[in-house]
């Protein structure tokens, strides 16, 4: 336990997350200004209704006016970072604006805004304007030419979790066995120079689906030894510039080619500044409770990624823990939800979510059975006021994953205005089709 | 209107709006429905607008669906401008209507023209040669989309508003709603969603006689999903019995007199369009409509 104390209290070279401080700053700044010039902040928050988070229905909406100013002040907070300029504060700030926006609707959940979320959390422990920040230059007092071994510890920890869950999510027939959600996006694509012609070979799925599996497997532990390094970063570069050339995953790419930068060596920025490194302060212990916050971090983060198969079946058919789990990419899925309302008069209404969301908010909704069913006890609560007393609101779905033949998600015999959300498992998500997804056979003529 | 109402189904390229690729807003000048304003069409007779030119007019008061309102309202009452409609002699609010109405035929002339000009003179070859170098259509995928995007008609239109609200199954006071029914002057409803049906046919099977020719079948088949074509085709063929099976020529009477009936091509139509949203576009990855730029991961 000493040794450990000791180990994570270790001095390194501050330069490296110095770096990765400047690069975050930035992705920040950048992604928050595409939401600005892309005109995403009025198409994604300005909707007539909003999902909330299961335990997170409190978060206030300000209106898309507000979330306009506060994704400006995210590009204002990610300079900031970069700068290293009212570090402490603008890094919790950025954490706080980040998170809300990120907690205002659940149809915009992507794992690398949760990731973003988790390392400005992380970074709000860390003292990370130590070196080549504006705070340094003005303020002696907070320079430092060392950190502790545990901030590059639990960054490290941190963007490995993301490669080791994204792997487990492959580790199933549909991805390794068929390809099948690669088959489809790769055959939709032969417009890609060069290599389009030949991405609707069932070769190419496979191939690029092992080649994912692998590399997500591969990638921490290969970076975390100096050996392997070079080459690991040399696959991660190439691996993410290829799903940024072939998919529209936005940001994704870019903060995990800067975030695996976490991996290197702590002085490496400085062979490019033509600066030493510097002489190393007394090692210091980690005191017993930091060891108990990190630890305590470290398993919740193991944790809840694994709460899925506490629900047993295929995650991506009844989503249960699809999110905060990095599922990054793993499935293809399409549905459709008419609501088949009637009163106590007997009077049906078919109500389409159209009504009430938007594109983006409808896609979400058909295939995530929790948001089904908020929407569900919204339409009864909006029938309600509406005059029609209380109704019965079930969900008419067909979903298709992967490919597979459409089938029913949602049991509609169920009320769903009567269901509850919660973390218990969903009895009334159908189980997946048995059917197997829609690939072709390896080696198959087509 | 036949003719127009397969079309209805194929709001891609120059017929489709013009914030999309390729777009001229072609339909809305020829049939904007369900955008139809009959006080502003009378306004538009009574007070001579069309003198101006009908390219000018919205599209509320423009097109087949005014059209419709002129040749097959009968009488000679007017909802607005009746003061000034009153003023004028039985000859002159005669050549007046004859005017708007021969003023709306040529201007409904020259937008088919158009359109079909603008096939033959270059969006064929767009749609063709859509990839990299086409600067409409940049990927096959995205030219793909804005077709498939187009057989949503059946699902937004010919679903939800032609049977859906009529039917009293959405946005309906007290069912049936029969003032939400197309066609309201001519009664043509089944006959255009006859057509809308057919339009939707071809580009699954293929436009020539019988739905042969190349179509989006073709495309499932090579994807390796000739049973969800084949399945496409079976709903769709179902969708057109049901509507056959329609005694009444008019939807009006049909609601009334068997809604069963209506219901049961509802049930039909929903049948196909089901299959759309959920194995179509996931066999082909294609982009829903309406869906909203963005990341993804």
């Amino acid at each position: 336990m000493t040794e450990l104390r000791q180990w994570l209290g270790a001095p390194r070279d501050a330069a490296a997350l110095a770096v990765f401080r400047v690069a975050f700053g930035l992705l920040v700044a950048v992604s928050a200004l595409r939401f600005l010039t892309y005109g995403w902040v009025d198409t994604l928050f300005d909707t007539k209704y909003r999902f909330t988070y299961w335990g997170f229905a409190w978060v206030p909406s300000p209106g898309v006016d507000v979330v306009r100013w506060l994704f400006v002040a995210l590009v204002i907070l990610g300079l900031l970072v970069a700068a290293g300029a009212l570090y402490r504060v603008s890094i919790a700030l950025l954490f706080v604006v980040f998170s809300w926006v990120q907690l205002l609707d659940v149809s915009n959940y992507l794992n690398h805004y949760y990731l973003v979320c988790l390392l400005a959390a992380l970074m709000c422990f860390m003292p990370l304007h130590g070196l080549w920040s504006v705070d340094a230059w003005l303020r002696p007092s907070v320079r430092r030419a060392t950190l502790p071994t545990w901030c590059t510890a639990l960054l490290r920890f941190q963007v490995g979790v993301v490669y080791v869950f994204a792997a487990i999510a492959k580790f199933n027939s549909d991805w390794l066995g068929h390809g099948a959600a690669l088959h489809l996006w790769l055959s939709a694509r032969p417009s890609i120079p060069v290599i389009g012609p030949w991405l609707d070979r069932p070769e190419a799925a496979w191939f690029a689906s092992w080649a994912g599996f692998l590399f997500d497997a591969s990638a921490p532990w290969l970076l975390s030894f100096k050996r392997t390094r070079p080459f690991a970063y040399g696959a991660v570069l190439a691996f993410h510039l290829m799903t940024s050339a072939l998919f529209p995953i936005g940001m994704f790419p870019f903060i995990m080619m800067l975030s695996t930068l976490v991996f290197f060596d702590a002085s490496w920025p400085r062979r490019f500044v033509n600066s030493a490194a510097p002489q190393f302060a007394r090692p210091t212990e980690l005191p017993r409770w930091g060891v108990v916050v990190l630890a305590t971090y470290v398993v919740f983060q193991v944790a809840v990624p694994l709460r899925t198969f506490v629900y047993g079946g295929d995650v991506s058919w009844h989503e249960q823990g699809m999110r905060f789990s990095w599922r990054v990419m793993t499935r293809e899925k399409n549905g459709v939800v008419t609501f088949v309302v009637k009163n106590q008069a007997g009077r049906e209404w078919h109500v389409s979510p159209r009504t009430y969301l938007n594109g983006v908010q409808e896609r979400e909704l058909a295939v995530q059975p929790d948001l089904i069913l908020q929407l569900a006890r919204h339409i009864a609560a909006d029938f309600k006021a509406r005059g029609e007393g209380d109704v019965v609101v079930r969900a008419d779905t067909l979903a298709s994953l992967n490919g597979r033949k459409a089938a029913p998600l949602i049991d509609a015999s169920v009320d769903l205005s009567q269901e509850r959300d919660g973390l218990q498992a969903k009895a009334w998500i159908l189980p997946v089709p048995t059917t197997p997804p829609l690939a072709p056979a390896l080696l198959s003529t087509r | 209107m036949a003719a127009w109402q397969r079309l209805e189904v194929m709001q891609f390229g120059p017929t489709g709006s013009s914030i999309k690729p390729g777009g001229l807003d072609i339909r809305d000048h020829v049939y904007a429905w369900p955008l139809f304003s009959r006080c502003a069409t009378e306004d538009a007779m009574v007070s001579k607008q069309y003198e101006g030119g009908v390219d000018k007019l919205l599209v509320n008061r423009r097109g087949l669906t005014a059209l419709e309102f002129l040749l097959f309202h009968p009488g000679d009452d007017v909802s607005c401008s009746a003061t000034a409609w009153a003023a004028l002699t039985p000859a002159e609010r005669t050549a007046r209507k004859q005017a708007f109405i021969a003023a709306l035929s040529n201007d409904v002339k020259a937008q088919a023209d158009e359109l079909f000009a603008a096939w033959e003179g270059g969006f064929v070859e767009t749609l063709r040669t859509a990839g990299p170098g086409n600067r409409v259509y940049m990927t096959t995928a995205g030219a793909m989309n804005r077709v498939s995007d187009a057989m949503f008609y059946v699902e937004k239109e010919v679903k939800d508003i032609k049977l859906a609200v009529p039917m009293g199954l959405r946005e309906c006071g007290a069912p049936p709603c029969l003032e939400a029914l197309e066609s309201q002057y001519a009664s043509h409803n089944t006959a255009n969603l006859r057509a809308n049906l057919e339009g939707f046919r071809q580009l699954l099977e293929g436009c020539e006689a019988d739905y042969e020719g190349i179509g989006f079948d073709e495309l499932l088949v090579s994807a390796n999903a000739a049973d969800l074509a084949s399945r496409m085709k079976t709903n769709t063929a179902a969708a057109q019995l049901a509507l056959e099976a329609i005694e009444e020529s008019d939807l009006r009477e049909a609601l009334i007199n068997d809604p069963a009936s209506v219901r049961a091509l509802y049930d039909a139509v929903k049948g196909v369009t089901d299959l759309i949203k959920s194995e179509f576009v996931t066999v082909l990855d294609l982009e829903l409509p309406m869906g909203l730029e963005g990341d993804n991961d």
